[in-house]
């Protein structure tokens, strides 16, 4: 009793107590902790990884990097979470130009910095900026705030163009660079915006049907060479795709080695920092940890603990349509549905890049692949999440 | 569009979208993605495992190293030496100014052919057969360049192909077989030869001990990083490869190497055809030097002949003349039936009765004179006394005919001792009695015996009349574990009744070597010396022939008691042929620097006192520390311990 007498003291006003109680858990409810418990579950994985596939060259130069990411982005995610979304919605047409530029910027050349061949970063002499993972959010950001306008209707062919146009042009920007991966993610992105938006079932199919016949066609255009679209190297990458033995010691190589590398890893994997094709360096440190660091986690913690890593993405899949299931206006929706394409497509193309069922693209995994362009990105889109799930409406 | 209602509907609608997302991102996306992962990490485990194990695990066969030869103390006669083996892949000179320089540079390094190599350097296609029995052309990417390259040469030309920038010559690290001590019992250590990159043990030691000279093979697996570097931490597998095991032999090399010296010097002077000594200690059956003459190096057999190279002690048999006599003669004392004050008539150097004649005339003789001036009309009375039965059994109880079991290759022979329970001479039994084999075999004619059954015979007349085997190995000790294998000396059964005959025999024996003796020239300051001179003629067409000899001597010092046992044989000497003249000073020689070498104590030290007395103290001093001296010949219950054998640190 004496040592609660302190807390006695102050039980004496209990109504007041009560209040702040409250206030407190009203507090805490502005936050959607499932996202919070997922995006912490995915970085600490990722941090781990990075610090892994480091092992591989005796550097952790990558972990430290991506600590220093990890916590800018926890900063702005939280600072964000803070927001007003009308904020957001102003902000986003400035925003979406801002990235306009600087993705014709960086195609200049002498200012965008060439890597592998494509001129996809800015270098801001303290980090090296990606505009493309940028453009993901301006884009959607964008989308969401023009179709949740009061005019526009997404069945109106006017409108629907104003959306495509919104989409086509930093779509375009991107492929030229080319980072063609990047570009990809917008499609889905905006499909999921304007299916949702209540585009007419009428429509989807005329245009699903149209979608097959042209895919169809341009396989089969592709195929016969007759005016072939794809770049050489996409063309090799396709090809390379469904037969990774056609080019084993090269393109293929780093399929295959996937392939086994979460093939060897069995039901628990073979140990953190264990993984002897990551750490014997048959998949390339250039890409493993980033482009292939799933099948690193594959290969170190197993079926179970790759099964952990999609459990954690349905978790983060799951808060980000409760967000959007609860947001107070469209814009929220969009957003969130965007968000959530963003994740979907990152997480199923990169996943399925190491288990072979998805061609080389490049997309890294979300939050735990090195790199912090997106990093920074995906947790500026969260942070977004977090303010539109604070602002939702409350039944 | 505008009213709330329309606004509410689209808000439902807009749930009912995202719902059915929802529910085909979950349940068709993910659920596929896991389904995969089953289906590869689950389902495909064991077979993607293997795959990716087959890419980073390297297999590499190892093979230990070759056991070493050592003599009984320790020194070192044959081991294994680093070496490169350089070989080049013809494609990687890239032209031809390159293939040219690269052939001169090393023919002239590595004393080799230029033109050879530049054939070699240029050959980059060659033919093979292909599955379907076609020839095709493929790249040729190994021409040998050589083997057992030195380790500084080699590096030499490692910073030459650097600094020329030439990458087509690889060097590979083996090793190759040394003897440091060259021609040092070359014959008997043996050498070993390649083929096909195996170390072939050729003759000798080498080759009788192979199975255990010889290291396993095995196999190491270990993983490796994508740039060949085995990792630390990976899983290793490591199929032992065993190291040979290392051969303490019996020789000592300092003895050794004075009966070489000794024996070369005897090759020198008399030319025979060849020439053996073999010094052996008479109570454990060590032999303690062998040697054969002509002999070879074994770390440089460019253009040796057959004669050289080839082990011989074992294998060769000869007639070993008067040296059988005190052998045989020993029979008869020992069952009584002579005694060496045994009068015989000696027929004024002729027998008519059995052809027989001696090389100096003399009338009656006592046994011991018989022995003293090598009779041979007065040994075959002996052995007519005895009966072939008798005679025969003594000689085979020498072990004639029976090998000593020398661990050598070729398998050492058996000898001739002819078996007298027929006496009808028949050419398929060369080995049965005729009627004048009585009265020739006791003197060493038509017996062969190999140079080995000779020293193991006098073995058993120095010790007492024990019989033993004859050892070459003291030792095997394995190379890692240091697990050490002894051979504990077996004692044989005594071949005498009596206990005093092997003394008896040795004192008649003693004369030989003094005034009157056929060996004065054998004879030991110092020591008394019980040796036996041997002239035998060697059959030649089936003839004896009157210019080809063999001549030999073979004793025990000292006589009183002996501790070695040595025998010199020369095979056809030239310009004199009795045994007491050629080979009698050899093992005078010999003999001397092996009693200072053993610190032997002089039996007749008054013979010694003209000179220095320190020198005498010293070495009775020595004695003392090292061995007592044995009073009798019946010393098989105080055998000689080994390290008794070996020398007194300091010397």
């Amino acid at each position: 009793m004496r040592i609660n007498l302190h807390n006695s003291n102050h039980s004496l006003n209990s109504k007041n107590e009560n209040s702040k109680l409250s206030a407190v858990i009203h507090f805490l409810s502005r936050f959607e902790w499932i996202q919070i418990f997922a995006i912490i579950s995915l970085a600490t994985i990722g941090l781990i990884f990075i610090y892994s596939t480091g092992l591989q060259r005796d550097s952790d130069a990558e972990f430290k990097k991506q600590i220093i990411w990890l916590s800018l982005g926890f900063i702005t995610f939280i600072s964000l979470s803070f927001f007003e979304v009308k904020l957001f919605k102003y902000g986003s047409l400035p925003f979406y130009l801002f990235v306009l530029s600087l993705l014709i910027i960086v195609l200049i050349p002498g200012i965008g910095l060439k890597i592998y061949g494509a001129r996809r970063w800015l270098d801001l002499k303290i980090m090296r900026l990606q505009p493309s993972e940028l453009a993901k959010i301006s884009t959607l950001l964008m989308l969401s705030w023009v179709m949740s306008l009061e005019w526009f209707n997404i069945n109106k062919f006017k409108c629907l163009m104003i959306a495509g146009a919104i989409v086509g042009l930093p779509f375009s920007l991107i492929v030229i660079e080319p980072d063609l991966g990047s570009s990809l993610v917008l499609i889905p992105v905006a499909i999921f915006v304007i299916f949702v938006a209540g585009y007419r079932w009428r429509n989807i199919i005329i245009i699903s049907i149209l979608g097959i016949i042209l895919s169809l066609g341009g396989i089969i255009n592709e195929v016969y060479q007759i005016k072939p679209l794809l770049k050489g190297y996409q063309r090799e990458r396709v090809a390379v795709f469904l037969n990774p033995e056609r080019d084993k010691l090269g393109r293929g190589w780093n399929q295959m080695q996937a392939k086994n590398a979460m093939g060897s890893g069995g039901l628990t994997g073979k140990g953190v920092g264990k993984g002897t094709i990551n750490t014997l360096g048959y998949l390339p440190k250039t890409v493993s940890n980033n482009d292939f660091i799933f099948s690193v986690i594959g290969e170190e913690l197993g079926f179970l603990g790759s099964a952990y890593l999609v459990f954690m993405y349905i978790l983060l899949i799951i808060s980000t349509i409760r967000i959007a299931l609860c947001a107070s206006e469209p814009f929220g929706v969009y957003f969130a549905i965007g968000v959530l394409g963003i994740i979907l497509i990152h997480s199923f193309v990169n996943m399925g890049m190491s288990i072979g069922i998805c061609p080389v693209t490049g997309l890294p995994l979300p939050l735990v692949s090195y790199g912090g362009s997106f990093m920074l990105s995906s947790m500026i889109m969260f942070g977004m999440l977090q303010s539109i799930y604070a602002h939702r409406k409350r039944d | 569009m505008s009213n709330p209602m329309n606004k509410d509907k689209q808000r439902h609608n807009m749930r009912g979208r995202m719902s059915s997302i929802a529910f085909l991102i979950l349940t068709l996306g993910f659920g596929y993605v896991i389904f995969c992962f089953h289906n590869l990490q689950i389902k495909r485990h064991d077979e993607l495992l293997i795959k990716a194990k087959r890419n980073y695990t390297s297999k590499k066969t190892v093979r230990g190293q070759r056991g070493s030869i050592y003599d009984r103390n320790g020194s070192l006669l044959a081991s294994n030496q680093p070496c490169y083996t350089l070989f080049a892949d013809p494609i990687n000179f890239g032209n031809d100014e390159n293939r040219e320089k690269t052939a001169t540079y090393l023919a002239q390094k590595l004393n080799l052919n230029r033109d050879f190599l530049l054939k070699k350097f240029k050959k980059i296609s060659r033919m093979v057969k292909s599955k379907d029995n076609k020839m095709i052309k493929i790249e040729n990417r190994y021409a040998s360049i050589a083997r057992e390259v030195n380790f500084e040469v080699g590096d030499e030309i490692k910073q030459w192909c650097v600094e020329n920038n030439i990458g087509a010559i690889t060097f590979s690290e083996q090793t190759k077989r040394y003897y440091p001590k060259n021609g040092l019992l070359a014959n008997v250590i043996g050498f070993t030869s390649y083929n096909k990159g195996e170390e072939i043990p050729v003759i000798g030691i080498e080759r009788a001990l192979e199975e255990l000279i010889s290291a396993t093979e095995g196999t190491f697996t270990f993983e490796r990083s994508v740039d060949n570097v085995p990792l630390a931490y990976g899983n290793k597998k490591l199929n032992m490869a065993i190291d040979g095991i290392d051969v303490y032999l019996t020789v000592d090399e300092a003895i050794q190497s004075f009966v070489e010296e000794e024996l070369q010097a005897l090759a020198d002077k008399w030319r025979p055809k060849t020439a053996y000594a073999i010094l052996a200690d008479p109570y454990t059956g060590d032999i303690l030097a062998i040697a054969q003459r002509p002999s070879f190096n074994p770390n440089d057999r460019r253009g040796i002949s057959d004669e050289q190279w080839t082990l011989r002690i074992a294998t060769d048999i000869y007639e070993p003349g008067s040296t059988m006599k005190p052998l045989s003669i020993s029979g008869a004392i020992d069952r009584g039936l002579v005694s060496p004050n045994t009068v015989f008539d000696c027929e004024n150097g002729y027998w008519r009765d059995y052809k027989l004649r001696d090389s100096s005339v003399h009338g009656p003789m006592t046994v011991q004179q018989i022995v003293q001036k090598s009779s041979n009309i007065g040994t075959a009375k002996i052995a007519i006394i005895m009966g072939k039965n008798l005679l025969y059994k003594t000689l085979w109880d020498y072990g004639f005919g029976q090998r000593t079991g020398l661990p050598l290759k070729p398998t050492e022979s058996r000898g001739i001792l002819p078996n007298p329970r027929r006496d009808k001479y028949s050419p398929k039994h060369p080995q049965e009695w005729w009627s004048i084999s009585i009265t020739r075999i006791p003197m060493g004619q038509g017996v062969a015996v190999t140079p080995v059954q000779m020293v193991r015979a006098f073995c058993i007349l120095a010790n007492g009349g024990w019989q033993l085997k004859l050892n070459l190995v003291s030792q095997l000790k394995q190379h890692d574990n240091k697990k050490t294998l002894r051979f504990p000396v077996k004692r044989g059964k005594n071949i005498f009744q009596r206990k005093n005959t092997a003394k008896i025999v040795r004192q008649m024996m003693a004369t030989v070597t003094e005034a009157g003796g056929t060996a004065r020239k054998a004879r030991l300051k110092g020591y008394t010396v019980a040796g036996k001179t041997g002239t035998s003629q060697k059959v030649i067409n089936g003839r004896y022939s009157n210019s080809k000899y063999i001549a030999s001597f073979i004793g025990m010092v000292p006589a009183t008691n002996p501790r070695f046992v040595l025998l010199v044989v020369a095979d056809e000497p030239q310009g004199a042929y009795y045994g007491g003249t050629v080979a009698g000073p050899t093992f005078r020689k010999i003999s001397e620097r092996v009693v200072k070498y053993l610190n032997i104590a002089p039996d007749r030290p008054e013979e010694l006192e003209d000179e220095d007395k320190a020198v005498r103290l010293r070495t009775q001093g020595d004695d003392i520390r090292s061995i007592s001296p044995r009073t009798n010949s019946h010393s098989r219950r105080r055998r000689l311990p080994r390290s008794s054998i070996t020398p007194p640190p300091m010397r």
